[in-house]
C-alpha cells in the first residue's frame, strides 16, 4: 500500500491522494444505499495524470472507480471491491465553446447547469437537466447517460454527448467520436455512454449546445383523480403536443407537499400535473392554450398558466420540493426508477396502489409523466421490525409491474449495485452475456469498477437513510 | 475455419434446420462479380438464427442484404459464401401511436414503414436514397443519414431497442419500448453504423415524431458556399424550426433537386406549427436576402416534401451511382470542404449538410469507367492529396463503390481507439464471418 501511495503521490501531487482512514470515510458512500470504504483516493488533475493513475492501479492489480459529484442513485460510485477511488471534479474547466458549431468541450468534473450557464452569453444551453444538475458533474452523466424532466422532448445524455476523451485500462488516452459527426467506424461513443464506469474513464466531453427558448411556459393542472391526470398525460401527446416536460404529482405526494409550502393546492386534489412548453412565442401560446383545454376536458378542477420566470419557478416549487415533503410522512425512504409506456400510466399507478396496499407501505408518486418515467417512492420506518426488508420487497414487485407493462427497471437513474439482481427480469442470459463481451473488447478486466450492473447473486442490502440525501437535500435527486 | 466452403455442405446445412432457400438468385446477390453459393431468405427471426448458426458451423463467411443499394459501402468481402436476403422480415410488428414508439423487423422498407405511421400523422425522420428499396436494418447498418439528420440528429438517436443476431445463431435484446431506458449496456450502437460486422439486426424499436403540421423549404442563391452558411448561422441564431438546411453546388446539383437558384443553393426546410412556419420563412428570407442572395421561389408543404426526396436521393434517382462519398468536417469547415471537392470532378453533385459538416458527392453520370483517366485521376485525387486536405480540417473521407483492385482503403484512417473495434470484431465475430474485410480497418 505504502508503494502504491508513493506512486500515486508522484502522479497527482502529495496534496491529492487521501489513505488516512477518516479521509476516506467522506468517499464511502453516494446518492444510493450502500457504503464501501475505497484503499485509497487519488484526484487528478489533467487527463495526463488520470491516465497514470489508473496504470498504477492496474500496476498493482487494483480496481479503480471514477467518481464524479457522488450523487448517483444506484451506487455507480461505490468502491465495492475497495482499490483506488479517483473522483474528476478538478478537471472542472469549460475548455471551448463555438457559438456557430454550437458545440462545447469539458472537462469531466464541470457541473452539468455550469455548461449552460458558460453557453448562455451565446444564447445557447445543454438541454439535458437531472434534477441533480446543480451538483452532478458531465462525466458522471456520461456514466449514467442521465435524463432529468425536459428529456421528454430532448432525449437523454447520449442523444446530446458527440465524442468523449477516455483513458482505457493500460492507460492509454483515446478519443471516441468528437467535433466531426460522422466519424467512420463502430460508435464507440454510444456503447460506452452509459456504461457505468465499468469499461474507461472519460477525461473530455464534446456536447451539443442548442438555442435557449425565445418563449416558455409553464401549465399546472389540477385533478380530483389520478387517472384523469394520467388520461391527460396521453391525450396531449395524442394531440401532437411534445411539450418540453410533462410532471407529475399523486394525492400522497400532494398531500405533503401542501403544509410544507403551501402551493394552494385543494385538501381532496388527487394528482397534479406540471406542462411546460418552450420554443417560438407563436406556437408556445397556441401549444400553452390546447394543453389547458385538454386539462379542463380531462377534468381538471383549476389551471394555472405562467410565462415568466419568478411565476414559473413558483408553479415548479410544489414538485421541486415534493421528495423533502414526503419525509413528513415517514423517515425513510426508498425511491425506484421504473418505467412503463405513457399509454400504461394508469395501468401502473394503479397496480403500484395494490402493491402499496399488500404491502401496507404507502407508496407516493411523483416522476416524468410524459416519458413514463415513474418515481415510485416507498415510505417505511427502519425503526418498526421488519419495515425495511419489506419496503424492499415492495420495490421489487414495483419493478416486476413496470417489466410487466413492457417498461424497463431504469429511465435514468442507472443499475450500478440497486438492481444488478433485477436485470433478469429484463434481459436472458444471452443478452447479458453480448454486454458483458464489451468488458474484453475494452481490454477493461476488472481495471473499471468491477462488481456492478451485471447480477451477482449475492446483494442483499441493507437500507440506510442516504448520506448524500442528508447532504444535498432529497429533492436534488428526482 | 477455411473459405474451402462448398454449396454440397452449405445447401444441405441450411435445408437441413429449415432455412428457406431463393435458388438461382444468386446472381443478383453478386458483390464485385463475386456471387455467392446460397441465397438464405429468412421470414422469421428463428430463421435468421438458424441460417446465421448453420453459417456459422461451417466457417462460412455471411453477407447480409437489406435493399442492396449500399453494398458498394466497404470493400468487397474477402470471402462470401451465403447472402442473407433480409426482405423477407418485414413487417411492422407494433405501432403505438400514444406512445410515438414503433416496432419494425430489419427487412421492412424505410418507404413501407413511413405509410404504415403515416396513418397517424406520424413518421420517422430518417431520408436515405431510394427509400423504397432502403430496408430499415440496412440503413441503420449502413449508416446512413440524410439531410433530416440536421434537425433530428442521426437515425441512431431516433433507435430505443433493438433484437439483433449475432454470428454464432444466438438472439440478443438490448434496450426496450420505452423512450428511456438505461437498464443494460446500449448494444444498439454497435450495430447501427457497424455494416453488420458484429450481428444481423432483425428487430428495431423508434421512437418517432408527429408530422409537422405544415412544412416549406426556403431557396436561395449564393456566390459562394461560405456566404450561403453565413446566411444560415444568421437564420439559425434566432431558434428557427429549421429541419434541414442544404447547400448544393451550382448547376446540375440544383437542376437535380428541381430547384432555381443562381450559384450555390441554400435550401431551408422549416416545418411545425403554422405560425412557426409563417415566421420561420419571414426571418430565414431576410437572413438570406442581407447575406446578399437572390431568393428562389419559396417551396410549401407537398412540394416543399417532394423537392426533399430529391435533395436526399441527390443522384440515386433511379439506381446507386457509381462512386458516392461522404466527407465530414467540423461543421465550420463545411463550405471549405465543399469547394475543395469542386475541382475533383466536373459536374458531380454536391450537397453541404451545413449543420453537420457532412458533404455528400456523387457522380451523376450513373457509371464511372474505371479504367479511364478521369476515374484514374479521381483515384489520385481521392486517395492522397483531398483526404489529406480534409483530415488536416479533423475531417474523415469514405468513398463508396471502391473496388478492391484500387488498391486504396475507402474509409480513411480508424482512429485512436481501433484496438477496441479490433476487440470487439474478436468477441463477436470470432470466426470472421459477417461481412469479412469489408469494414474500417478491413475488420
Amino acid at each position: 500500500m505504502d508503494a502504491l501511495v508513493r506512486e500515486l503521490q508522484r502522479a497527482v501531487g502529495s496534496r491529492y491522494v487521501l489513505s488516512r482512514p477518516q479521509e476516506l470515510l467522506v468517499y464511502e458512500y453516494d446518492g444510493a444505499v450502500e457504503r464501501a470504504l475505497p484503499g485509497v483516493v487519488a484526484v487528478p488533475g489533467t487527463a495526463a495524470q488520470a491516465a497514470q493513475v489508473v496504470a498504477i492501479a492496474r500496476r498493482h492489480g487494483l480496481p479503480v472507480v471514477p467518481r464524479g459529484a457522488g450523487t448517483g442513485l444506484s451506487g455507480g460510485a461505490i468502491p465495492i471491491h475497495g482499490g483506488v477511488l479517483m473522483p474528476m471534479t478538478r478537471l472542472n474547466r469549460v475548455l471551448e465553446i463555438d457559438p456557430l458549431e454550437r458545440m462545447a468541450i469539458v472537462e469531466p468534473g464541470v457541473v452539468n447547469i455550469d455548461i449552460s450557464k458558460a453557453a448562455e452569453p451565446y444564447g445557447l444551453r445543454y438541454a439535458p437537466d437531472p434534477s441533480s444538475q446543480k451538483a452532478c458533474t458531465i462525466g458522471g452523466n456520461v456514466a449514467e447517460n442521465a435524463g432529468g424532466p425536459h428529456c421528454l422532448a430532448y432525449g437523454v445524455t447520449t442523444n446530446h454527448v458527440m465524442g468523449m476523451e477516455i483513458v482505457l485500462a493500460d492507460g492509454t488516452l483515446a478519443w471516441v467520436g468528437g467535433r466531426n459527426h460522422e466519424l467512420p467506424g463502430y460508435d464507440l461513443r454510444g456503447v460506452l455512454i452509459g456504461s457505468e464506469g465499468t469499461l474507461a474513464v472519460t477525461t473530455k466531453v464534446a456536447v451539443r449546445l442548442q438555442p435557449v427558448p425565445e418563449a416558455v411556459t409553464t401549465i399546472l393542472a389540477i385533478f380530483q383523480d389520478e387517472d384523469d391526470a394520467s388520461a391527460a398525460v396521453t391525450a396531449i401527446v395524442g394531440a401532437g403536443i411534445v411539450p418540453a416536460a410533462i410532471e407529475m404529482m399523486d394525492r400522497l405526494t400532494i398531500q405533503a407537499v401542501e403544509p410544507a409550502i403551501h402551493a394552494g393546492y385543494p385538501a381532496d386534489a388527487g394528482a397534479v400535473l406540471l406542462v411546460e412548453v418552450e420554443g417560438l412565442r407563436e406556437p408556445v401560446a397556441e401549444e400553452s392554450e390546447e394543453v389547458q383545454q385538454v386539462c379542463y376536458r380531462h377534468g381538471a378542477t383549476e389551471v394555472r398558466v405562467a410565462d415568466d420566470p419568478t411565476l414559473r419557478e413558483r408553479l415548479w416549487a410544489g414538485r421541486k420540493t415534493a421528495l423533502g415533503a414526503l419525509g413528513r410522512l415517514a423517515p425513510n425512504y426508498y425511491l425506484l426508477d421504473g418505467v412503463v409506456p405513457r399509454t400504461k400510466i394508469l395501468e401502473a399507478l394503479r397496480r403500484i396502489r395494490e402493491i402499496s396496499g399488500e404491502y401496507a407501505l404507502p407508496i407516493a408518486n411523483v416522476f416524468h409523466a410524459g416519458d413514463g418515467n415513474l418515481h415510485p417512492c416507498i415510505l417505511f420506518d427502519e425503526r418498526m421490525p421488519g419495515q425495511t426488508q419489506r419496503s424492499r420487497e415492495a420495490g421489487g414487485a414495483v419493478l416486476r409491474t413496470c417489466i410487466d407493462l413492457g417498461g424497463a427497471l431504469s429511465g435514468e437513474h442507472g443499475v450500478g449495485l440497486e438492481k444488478q439482481e433485477y436485470m433478469e427480469l429484463s434481459f436472458s442470459e444471452a443478452d447479458m452475456d453480448a454486454m458483458a463481451r464489451l468488458n474484453p473488447a475494452f481490454g477493461a478486466g476488472d481495471t473499471f469498477n468491477p462488481g456492478k450492473v451485471f447480477p451477482t447473486g449475492a446483494s442483499c442490502v441493507e437500507l440506510l437513510q442516504h448520506p448524500a440525501i442528508a447532504r444535498l437535500g432529497v429533492d436534488a435527486f428526482v | 475455419m477455411s473459405s474451402a466452403v462448398s454449396p454440397a455442405e452449405l445447401v444441405p446445412a441450411l435445408e437441413g434446420r429449415g432455412v428457406p432457400l431463393a435458388t438461382d438468385a444468386a446472381a443478383s446477390f453478386a458483390i464485385a462479380g463475386v456471387r455467392p453459393l446460397a441465397v438464405a431468405s429468412p421470414t422469421t427471426v428463428e430463421e435468421l438464427g438458424a441460417a446465421l448458426a448453420a453459417a456459422s458451423e461451417l466457417g462460412a463467411a455471411v453477407v447480409p442484404w437489406g435493399g442492396g443499394t449500399r453494398q458498394g459501402l466497404g470493400l468487397p468481402p474477402s470471402r462470401y459464401h451465403l447472402a442473407l436476403d433480409m426482405r423477407g422480415l418485414d413487417r411492422v410488428l407494433a405501432h403505438e401511436p400514444a406512445d410515438l414508439t414503433v416496432t419494425v423487423q430489419a427487412g421492412c422498407t424505410v418507404g413501407a414503414l413511413q405509410g404504415a405511421l403515416g396513418g397517424a400523422e406520424q413518421w420517422l425522420p430518417v431520408d436515405p436514397p431510394l427509400p423504397d428499396r432502403a430496408t430499415v436494418g440496412g440503413t441503420l447498418a449502413a449508416g446512413i443519414a440524410g439531410p433530416l439528420s440536421a434537425g433530428f440528429g442521426l437515425p441512431r438517436e431516433m433507435v430505443i431497442g433493438m433484437r439483433a443476431v449475432l454470428p454464432d445463431g444466438t438472439v440478443v435484446k438490448s434496450g426496450g419500448n420505452v423512450v428511456k431506458n438505461v437498464t443494460g449496456f446500449a448494444m444498439d450502437r454497435l450495430h447501427v453504423g457497424g455494416l453488420g460486422t458484429l450481428g444481423v439486426i432483425a428487430e428495431v424499436t423508434f421512437k418517432i415524431v408527429p408530422v409537422p403540421r405544415k412544412e416549406a423549404t426556403v431557396v436561395a442563391g449564393f456566390p459562394t458556399p461560405h456566404a450561403a452558411v453565413e446566411a444560415y448561422n444568421a437564420a439559425a441564431a434566432n431558434g428557427l424550426p429549421i429541419i434541414a438546411a442544404e447547400v448544393l453546388s451550382p448547376g446540375n446539383t440544383s437542376e437535380v433537386a428541381g430547384v432555381r437558384a443562381d450559384g450555390w443553393a441554400l435550401l431551408l426546410r422549416v416545418a411545425g406549427r403554422p405560425s412557426a412556419v409563417e415566421r420561420a420563412i419571414d426571418a430565414s428570407s431576410a437572413a438570406c436576402r442581407e447575406h446578399g442572395a437572390k431568393l428562389g421561389d419559396l417551396a410549401e408543404d407537398s412540394v416543399s416534401a417532394a423537392l426533399w426526396d430529391r435533395v436526399a436521393d441527390l443522384g440515386w434517382l433511379d439506381a446507386p451511382p457509381a462512386i458516392t462519398m461522404r466527407i465530414a468536417v467540423p461543421p465550420s469547415r463545411g463550405p471549405e470542404a465543399a469547394e475543395l471537392l469542386r475541382p475533383h470532378r466536373t459536374g458531380a453533385l454536391i450537397a453541404l449538410n451545413v449543420p453537420r459538416g457532412v458533404v455528400r458527392w456523387a457522380d451523376p453520370s450513373g457509371g464511372l469507367d474505371m479504367s479511364a483517366g478521369a476515374a484514374v485521376g479521381l483515384v489520385k485525387g481521392v486517395g492522397t492529396e483531398l483526404r489529406h486536405q480534409i483530415a488536416a480540417m479533423g475531417g474523415s473521407l469514405v468513398i463508396e463503390g471502391w473496388d478492391r483492385g484500387h488498391g486504396l482503403d475507402p474509409w480513411g484512417p480508424p482512429g485512436d481507439a481501433f484496438e477496441v473495434m479490433r476487440g470487439l470484431k474478436e468477441q463477436y465475430d470470432p470466426q470472421g464471418i459477417l461481412n469479412p474485410g469489408r469494414y474500417v480497418g478491413g475488420l
